[in-house]
């Protein structure tokens, strides 16, 4: 297989925003070219990732329309769904293309534009993602199921509710830094535990909020990455896996893992020649708070049941031991599905290149993990970045 | 609101022998090369795995609707709903009987 770089990286600032599918798609890839230093060098390959734009936004097509756009016409495009982690599938597509020889560079888009639709019909789309027959007719949501999940871990290892409100605590810590982040406001744990209750035992500020916006990466292969005028600020692209769990939640073997992250860090460690101990840094896909607990110990930086000891100690703090989400995860940067893949992974090359904002910034960051979840916790996408 | 105890469809596999509600012709855990699953059907009552109580539900639904995780004695877990006026007597491990309701959803009440 052929080695494969992140040579630039754009993102919009997350929140509700009013610019159009399109134009958060296009802002997010002209920085990503820029950014590179291959200005001159043709773009093979166009990959997006969006869970639904025809519904969120009434584009269809979006494959086909941002090529045209993005004015890279002839180049094959492509639009790759798999729900909330389409971003990171999108990408997985684009690397498979690099690596394999198919292509020598490939733009990787991730966008969705939520707010266009009012927030019943956000719903309903994203409801779409999970099993009718045997979860959304019952009333289930995402958050319902997170809510399942809480309680059984809460129940399974002690965790209690004012511990939980740490997560979500850190996110917004983080994020207040963050100058692309939907929220860039410190909360408290009496805050996270006086809103308003959603799915008991989870409250608002237990779930990330839906978001507009866009992040695109290029790709490029070994060749191609030295001709750009940044190549030093190329980050290789080293691991990624990518594994599924079973639609409905009730079918799981586990409640307190989910075994896509398990499979899919195990594959991409092993494709890396590198272990969970060896990271600096993680992006991971913490849609509820109790996801981030879970997270860690799925892609083994905690030990079960112990995560929650990891942020009480600040050990996932951005001066901690190994740092979580220290751009404000989906939490506080905010979750535009099908751009939130794209964002993570920006945000580790941003990372690993020493350029993180201002007091979010890992001290001699080497080696970077993304995780970012599809549906509810059945597709998984994991990657791991390192210097080039 | 009464209703008939019903036994509830399920299938199992001969392979692995999971049983997975409601009846399906490829085992999820074994895969389309694996042995037939063969119909069977499970009593219906077993115990609470985990629950929710939702205050902000979906469209169509009235807060609050209370979810619980189900495992049934013969093996499977099926969500199914509860009724608010259960609410506070539900824990993990709260023996429950399961029913199918008028719209064919499965609802539990602690037994």
């Amino acid at each position: 297989m052929r080695s494969v770089y992140v040579a630039g990286v754009g993102m919009t600032r997350f929140g509700v925003l009013k610019e159009s599918l399109v134009s958060l798609a296009e802002t997010a890839a002209i920085e990503a070219v820029r950014d590179s230093g291959l200005l001159g060098v043709r773009i093979d390959r166009l990959v997006v990732g969006a869970q639904s734009p025809e519904e969120f936004a009434g584009v269809g097509h979006l494959s086909t329309l941002l090529a045209d756009r993005m004015g890279v016409v002839p180049a094959g495009a492509t639009r790759v769904e798999t729900g909330p982690s389409s971003g990171s599938s999108a990408f997985e597509t684009a690397f498979v293309l690099i690596a394999s020889g198919m292509a020598e560079t490939a733009l990787v888009i991730g966008v969705e534009k939520m707010s266009a639709v009012d927030r019943g019909a956000a719903s309903r789309i994203i409801a779409k993602m999970m099993s009718n027959e045997n979860e959304t007719r019952y009333g289930g949501t995402p958050a319902a199921m997170a809510a399942l999940v809480a309680r059984r871990y809460m129940h399974d290892y002690g965790l209690t509710r004012d511990d939980l409100s740490l997560v979500p605590v850190k996110a917004h810590r983080n994020g207040a830094k963050n100058p692309l982040a939907h929220f860039q406001s410190e909360i408290t744990v009496e805050k996270v535990n006086q809103s308003k209750i959603v799915a008991d035992p989870l409250t608002l500020y237990d779930c990330c909020p839906t978001s507009d916006g866009a992040a695109a990466l290029l790709l490029a292969s070994s060749p191609a990455v030295k001709k750009a005028t940044a190549s030093d600020r190329a980050v290789r692209v080293l691991g990624v896996g990518h594994a599924t769990d079973y639609h409905a939640v009730q079918h799981r073997l586990s409640l307190t893992s989910m075994n896509a992250t398990v499979q899919a860090a195990r594959a991409a460690f092993s494709m890396a020649g590198v272990t969970c101990k060896d990271l600096d840094v993680c992006e991971l896909h913490d849609a509820f708070s109790i996801l981030e607990l879970i997270d860690m110990e799925d892609v083994g930086i905690a030990p079960r049941g112990a995560a929650i000891s990891m942020v009480r100690d600040g050990e996932t703090g951005v001066g901690g031991r190994i740092p979580v989400n220290p751009t404000g995860g989906l939490k506080a940067r905010g979750h535009p599905t099908g751009a939130t893949g794209v964002a993570q992974i920006h945000d580790i090359a941003v990372q690993l290149r020493g350029e993180a904002p201002s007091g979010l910034q890992v001290k001699s960051a080497r080696l970077g993990l993304t995780q970012n979840i599809g549906g509810f916790g059945n597709n998984m996408v994991v990657t791991i970045l390192g210097g080039a | 609101m009464e209703w008939i105890a019903v036994r509830i469809e399920a299938s199992k596999c001969t392979d692995c022998g999971h049983v997975v509600v409601p009846p399906r012709t490829v085992c999820p855990f074994c895969g389309p090369a694996a042995k037939e699953m063969i119909p069977t059907d499970l009593e219906p009552s077993g115990e609470i795995v985990t629950y929710t109580v939702l205050e902000m539900p979906p469209e169509g639904f009235e807060a609050p609707v209370v979810l619980g995780l189900v495992g049934l004695e013969g093996g499977a877990s099926v969500l199914c709903m509860g009724y608010s006026k259960d609410k506070d007597s539900i824990q993990i491990g709260t023996k429950v009987e399961v029913f199918e309701d008028e719209t064919r959803r499965l609802r539990f009440r602690p037994k």
